[in-house]
């Protein structure tokens, strides 16, 4: 536990074995780790909203997994294509370092998002409805992916640094990475939890495509708009 | 004695001596963590007690009780606020890249929250004063959130000072490494260094004063009333729901109105 808190301060301070120019591999085992951890915490904080009657607290462990599940779970089906698109663009030798900077920023992003669980908690004591408590945390996630940013400075600076074909590979990642996630995060709904919904691991209607439904909404409200 | 000691240590950081750059160079262990939150405390009680008064002298009956709350209340709204926004507080302030450690951190916000306070409850004989001449409700109100937002920036500035020249005090630190760099030929300078360190303490000043302020305005809100609306019954607590911000201006538009 001890090691664990110390490591995520030398983390965020990026000394010790987090520093920037350190090996690689120690660190990977680490970083997972807090996003285990972290994404956890936060992902509890953020289901309690559900409510804490005695059969609703499935809904907290379920969101405390699933959090960790959406991140790591992206990163996964995201990473072969960009090992495959940063090989071709001649930086295989820069790969390790810039799969650590992946893995940090989302360390980062758990990590902040952690430590604003007793905000979120202090929140939805002052009864919000559901839809601002979804609003909310969707700027609390804003934040923490602001926070990131710093992280994904620190590691992925020196490789842009080094060659600019680095911030393409940068923005061909958070092309795939969001095109994955938002399906990934509409698949793994509920997150919040409606109290009025029992508590369920996922929608019974959960696959399905977020983009469809999306479409779909767009193209509801433009046929009640036209005049015919 | 101990109320002599505090006494003392009260005027030493009210008049800039525990702020000294020299001082804060070598670390913040002479800002005593134990220390403040007793004085802090105090100074609490008393801005508390005064804000509590309307409800003594302003209403018929009179609620004593209310005076109780707020004396307790006032207090406990700026360490909750601290209990809840400090995780994310310390957090932002490493990535900032600061070299606070969780409990040097702690001690710096903890002197600030101490230097509001003081201001705070110097404003109390003020406040009983227009609580004895006045009876508007919003007026009450409405001088509350003034003094309140007084003492608050006079405490902010507090904290921006002692950030600043805790980050100087780093580039200092640095400055040995710095002079090595230039000895290998880059470009790194004391200026580059102490230039750095200052936009660190302004950028994790700005990311502090948003966090806290908006948990703090809304912890305010929460522990509602401080000063009872003479048209409603004594609670400890109202309903929840609602904000703060919404409420201040509908509190202007009353007063303007009537």
């Amino acid at each position: 536990m001890r090691a664990f808190v110390q490591a995520a301060d030398d983390f965020l301070h990026a000394r010790g074995q987090f520093a920037p120019g350190a090996p690689v591999g120690p660190q990977l085992k680490w970083l997972v780790l807090f996003i285990v951890i972290f994404g956890a915490i936060y992902g509890a904080v953020m289901a309690s909203f559900t409510g804490l009657a005695p059969g609703r607290y499935r809904h907290l462990l379920y969101v405390g997994l699933k959090v960790p599940l959406l991140l790591v779970v992206t990163s996964a089906l995201c990473i072969p294509s960009f090992f495959v698109v940063n090989a071709v663009a001649g930086l295989r030798d820069d790969f390790g370092a810039a799969f650590r900077a992946l893995v940090a920023t989302q360390a980062c992003l758990t990590l902040v998002l952690a430590s604003l669980a007793p905000v979120t908690a202090f929140y939805y004591f002052c009864a919000p409805q559901y839809g601002t408590a979804v609003l909310f945390n969707a700027g609390m996630f804003a934040v923490a992916a602001a926070g990131a940013q710093i992280m994904m400075t620190r590691y992925y600076g020196p490789l842009i640094r080094r060659s600019a074909r680095h911030r393409t590979m940068l923005y061909f990642w958070f092309f795939v990475y969001a095109l994955v996630g938002i399906e990934m995060g509409w698949i793994l709904r509920p997150f919040i939890g409606d109290p009025r919904i029992p508590v369920a691991f996922l929608r019974s209607d959960a696959w399905g495509n977020a983009y469809v439904v999306v479409i779909r909404l767009i193209v509801r409200i433009l046929g009640r708009l036209s005049p015919l | 004695m101990a109320a002599r000691g505090w006494l003392r240590e009260l005027d030493d950081l009210l008049r800039g001596s525990k702020t000294d750059p020299e001082l804060l160079a070598g670390g913040t262990e002479h800002l005593k963590l134990s220390t403040h939150v007793g004085i802090s405390v105090v100074l609490g009680l008393i801005y508390g007690a005064s804000m509590g008064l309307y409800a003594v002298l302003s209403r018929t009956p009179s609620v004593p009780v209310q005076l109780l709350a707020s004396t307790v209340k006032l207090p406990a709204l700026f360490f909750l606020t601290l209990a809840v926004s400090f995780p994310s507080l310390y957090v932002f302030s490493a990535m900032l890249g600061t070299r606070l450690s969780p409990v040097a951190a702690l001690r710096v916000i903890v002197s600030a929250i101490t230097v509001n306070l003081a201001v705070l409850a110097s404003f109390a004989p003020i406040t009983a004063f227009f609580t004895l001449t006045t009876t508007s409700y919003p007026f009450m109100k409405l001088l509350n959130v003034v003094f309140l937002a007084i003492s608050g920036v006079i405490g902010l500035g507090f904290l921006m000072k002692v950030l600043s020249r805790l980050e100087e005090a780093y580039a200092a630190l640095d400055e040995p490494e710095a002079g090595e760099a230039a000895d290998a030929g880059k470009s790194t300078t004391r200026t580059d260094t102490s230039r750095n360190r200052s936009a660190v303490a302004r950028r994790l000043f700005k990311v502090w004063l948003i966090v806290y302020a908006l948990v703090g305005a809304q912890m305010g809100w929460i522990l509602r009333p401080f000063i009872g609306s003479p048209d409603l019954p004594f609670t400890w607590f109202r309903q929840r729901g609602g904000n703060v911000f919404v409420d201040v201006l509908r509190t202007v538009a009353e007063m303007l109105g009537s």
